[in-house]
């Protein structure tokens, strides 16, 4: 099991919660979305490494929810940007012919899978 | 816990404004450190690297309203109270720098201190609305400036 899947919570939802922090971890307990948090001190392990070695494992985490046909919500709370820790996951889902942004009362900004499930 | 060290030291003129700590959130690489005075409540976050900086209305939070409808990032207050002329960059830095965005988000703070406290407090139902829609025009500008930069083929600089 890689590091990605063992950041990866509540791995049987249909929806991936991302977003600003505490948003994201709070939507993602209450609601039961899938989210994502590394376990113990590995995410100040992986940052003093080097921002390539936090990217590596996001990226995982969300080829992983992708391939696994999910939508995805942004939270922004209380900011106005979505910041670094998400841009990346926005990043790749706008680039994506598998998903559109869709409007979504639950969250800020949604992307919807299209594909083929 | 080494943060309140350093939120001691780089916002030690609000603690010399009678803020004192209200609580501390600490989860895996992130946490909140919320700050309180008479007037207002300000938190101080670590979104996964990234520093924030974000103040509240008090009795908006005791009613246990929506945090969104409470709290206001400093970027938006910001640019609320300075008529659209000056918008707070998101820091550009390698985030391991702490003390440089400790630094910096301080130095707006002080400078913007005194606003802040009018606005989030004592005036807040008279400001709450304007805040909320400068909020949502700065989300729309945000979005559309990275859809430029993601049409250019740069997307490391700017967040949605």
């Amino acid at each position: 099991m890689d590091l990605a899947q063992v950041a990866t919570y509540n791995p049987e939802s249909d929806i991936v919660s991302l977003g600003r922090y505490p948003y994201y971890l709070d939507k993602g307990i209450e609601e039961g979305y899938t989210y994502f948090n590394l376990p113990g001190n590995s995410y100040q392990i992986l940052q003093n490494a080097g921002e390539e070695f936090v990217e590596a494992v996001n990226r995982q985490f969300m080829y992983n929810q992708m391939e696994a046909a999910k939508d995805f919500g942004f939270s922004l709370g209380r900011y106005q940007e979505l910041g670094k820790g998400s841009q990346l996951e926005y990043d790749l889902l706008v680039k994506s012919t598998n998903y559109m942004q869709v409007p979504n009362n639950l969250f800020d900004y949604f992307f919807r899978y299209i594909g083929n499930r | 816990m080494d943060v309140i060290a350093d939120i001691k030291h780089y916002f030690g003129f609000l603690f010399e404004r009678g803020f004192r700590i209200r609580s501390i959130r600490h989860d895996a690489g992130s946490w909140i450190v919320g700050l309180e005075s008479q007037d207002i409540l300000i938190d101080i976050t670590n979104d996964r690297g990234e520093i924030l900086l974000s103040a509240g209305n008090r009795d908006c939070k005791e009613k246990d309203e929506k945090d969104e409808m409470c709290f206001f990032d400093i970027g938006t207050l910001v640019f609320y109270i300075s008529e659209g002329k000056i918008f707070v960059e998101s820091f550009s830095g390698d985030l391991r720098e702490k003390d440089k965005q400790f630094q910096r988000l301080a130095k707006i703070l002080a400078d913007y201190i005194d606003e802040i406290i009018v606005i989030v407090g004592k005036d807040f139902e008279k400001h709450k609305v304007n805040l909320l829609q400068t909020r949502k025009v700065l989300r729309a500008l945000c979005l559309q400036r990275h859809a430029l930069y993601l049409e250019r083929g740069d997307s490391s600089k700017k967040s949605p």
